[in-house]
């Protein structure tokens, strides 16, 4: 409950495009945590994005919400990236910048071996998150 | 809103930001000195350049506030100088930038800047209509592509004035077009292959223009070239360093640390003027304070955080913690100010810095290879850096970090020195550090 209580206090006041990395192993455990934490984080909205071989690039997501979503704080769940491409993590250290731009509350589901991925592939990004945040069953 | 100290916890969580480098009000609200003297001999070399163009590479590890202090330098420069700020990732979205981008977006942000109402209502005179009918030519012909059109009628050549606002327009269509069209970006570079030179005549003509009609020396600093993969950043650098050298401005562009330990880097030297920011490091080499580093840390957490919010000690956890690092401190502080308001605090305690340093520890964890720990238990005994491949990666996660005080050295982030204990035979913490 302390690890929830500290995400949502940090996606309540950090500034927009703060974001956070989010470990998981269990999907049901994934699915209740995400939905615990949108209550807590009511009346901000959460949205929800999945990584898929078509659209592999959060980027792309973000660059395509509506003027309605951009204009309306949000935190928004990035899932699946464990199955992302290898260049997505490489555009994500690349887009830095243009993920500190974004208005929302970023949240980036991964399991503990993508993140490993994800720190070694894209070191400039991972320098600048603000926080992991362990819902992993098992150590 | 004003600009000031965090008067709450909430406002600390905002304002402790480790993404974004301080500009504007915030440059001005919270910027602490550093105490090197990075930025000063960049200012010295480029007043000593009296407007000729010079190259310059600006280079160090990350979160080591490099960003912030470019900031810092062109607002030292801004009356003085024409400055054009191009950041590569904004126009190229993916991690393929080549040689021939960095050139086309820093000419466009440079067009782009020149064309604009504000700056050519303020101008002493007039660029030369010939000058920007030449940069209109090269960007509706050779950068798009586009047929010659008919000759100008009489009454056209009275629409003269609007060439510059028409210049303008062509630079935004070109960044939302570069961008997000794969084709046109395709069909860009590969026109460019042939006729980039044409690209920096002109750029280099309303350079020489601005300078004699605005009186402004241009300077063009240019971001995000530090951020490639190292296999284009070498293209990007070691392959055409005459290309990257070829406008007639003062040129900043950001260079990848990593490349620093290559073996061509020597032969930039002949091109560029290379500055390196280095980290802060709280100890000197023998394992003494650094009280002037401890200062300025200090310095950095008091301009933005209201002294009452936070513990002596924890402020003093959170520095040690940080090893020296800027956004680490700035990540630190913000981590610590998230753990006490979430249990209903009014100050950061000494128990939130030690959480927020059980945090990090285990983002190193998250990042580290069972093979990497060894490696960091030989460079905390000997301190010495090499140019080995199983290092780079060390260094880029900041689990090994090089300083430049006393000679050039590195240590292991003190977060991971628990770590070392635990999983490498052998090791001890020396005491003293």
């Amino acid at each position: 409950m302390h690890t929830l209580a500290k995400l949502s206090t940090l996606l309540r006041h950090a500034r927009d495009g703060c974001f956070a990395i989010a470990l998981w192993d269990d999907a049901a455990t994934r699915e209740r945590v995400m939905k615990t934490l949108s209550n807590m984080l009511s009346p901000i909205a959460t949205l929800t994005w999945t990584c898929s071989a078509l659209d592999p690039h959060p980027i792309d997501y973000l660059s395509q919400l509506s003027e309605a979503q951009r204009t309306e704080r949000a935190v928004i769940f990035f899932l699946g990236l464990e199955d992302a491409p290898a260049d997505a993590f490489k555009a994500l250290d690349y887009q830095r910048e243009l993920l500190a731009q974004q208005p929302h509350g970023l949240v980036f589901w991964l399991t503990p071996e993508a993140a490993h991925q994800l720190a070694r592939r894209a070191p400039h990004f991972w320098s600048q998150h603000s926080g992991i945040f362990d819902f992993a069953t098992t150590t | 809103m004003e600009i000031g100290p965090a008067r709450t916890l909430a406002d600390a969580i905002r304002i402790f930001d480790p993404r974004r480098p301080l500009e504007g009000e915030t440059l001005r609200a919270f910027y602490a000195e550093r105490g090197g003297d990075t930025r000063k001999r960049m200012r010295i070399h480029i007043e000593v350049t009296s407007g000729e163009p010079s190259s310059m590479l600006f280079t160090g590890h990350g979160g080591s506030g490099k960003s912030t202090e470019l900031n810092k330098l062109i607002e030292e420069l801004d009356k003085e100088y024409l400055v054009v700020k191009v950041r590569t990732s904004d126009i190229v979205a993916r991690a393929d930038l080549t040689y021939v981008d960095v050139i086309l977006i820093t000419a466009m942000a440079l067009f782009r800047a020149a064309s604009n109402e504000q700056l050519i209502q303020r101008a002493p005179a007039q660029i030369a209509e010939e000058v920007w009918r030449q940069v209109k030519q090269v960007i509706e012909h050779v950068i798009f592509g586009h047929q010659p059109t008919h000759p100008t009628t009489s009454s056209e050549a009275s629409l003269n004035l609007s060439i510059p606002k028409t210049i303008f327009g062509l630079t935004l269509e070109f960044e939302a077009r570069f961008k997000n069209e794969v084709d046109t970006r395709a069909k860009i570079r590969e026109r460019l292959r042939d006729n980039l030179s044409e690209v920096i005549n002109k750029a280099n003509r309303l350079i020489e223009e601005i300078q004699r009609r605005h009186r402004l020396p241009v300077l063009l600093l240019v971001e995000d070239t530090d951020k490639p993969d190292p296999g284009r950043a070498k293209e990007i650098f070691f392959d055409h360093p005459q290309s990257l050298t070829a406008l007639k401005a003062l040129t900043i562009y950001t260079f990848p640390v990593a490349l620093r330990y290559n073996s061509q880097f020597i032969e930039l030297d002949r091109y560029f003027k290379i500055f390196r920011m280095p980290n802060l490091a709280l100890v000197h080499k023998d394992g003494t304070i650094n009280r002037r580093s401890w200062r300025v840390l200090g310095e950095v957490i008091h301009r933005r955080l209201d002294p009452a919010l936070i513990a002596p000690k924890a402020r003093q956890t959170i520095i040690r913690a940080s090893g020296g690092i800027m956004g680490l401190l700035i990540a630190l502080v913000q981590s610590a100010a998230t753990n006490a308001h979430a249990r209903g605090a009014q100050r950061i305690e000494h128990s939130d810095a030690m959480a927020a340093l059980a945090d990090l520890r285990k983002d190193f964890v998250a990042a580290l290879r069972s093979e990497d720990y060894p490696i960091l238990a030989a460079r905390y005994k000997d301190k010495r850096l090499s140019n080995d491949d199983a290092l780079q990666p060390l260094l880029q996660m900041r689990a090994l970090l090089e300083y430049e005080n006393d000679d050039t050295w590195c240590d292991v982030h003190p977060a991971i020195l628990p770590l070392l204990e635990e999983r490498v035979a052998g090791f001890k913490i020396n005491e003293s550090a």
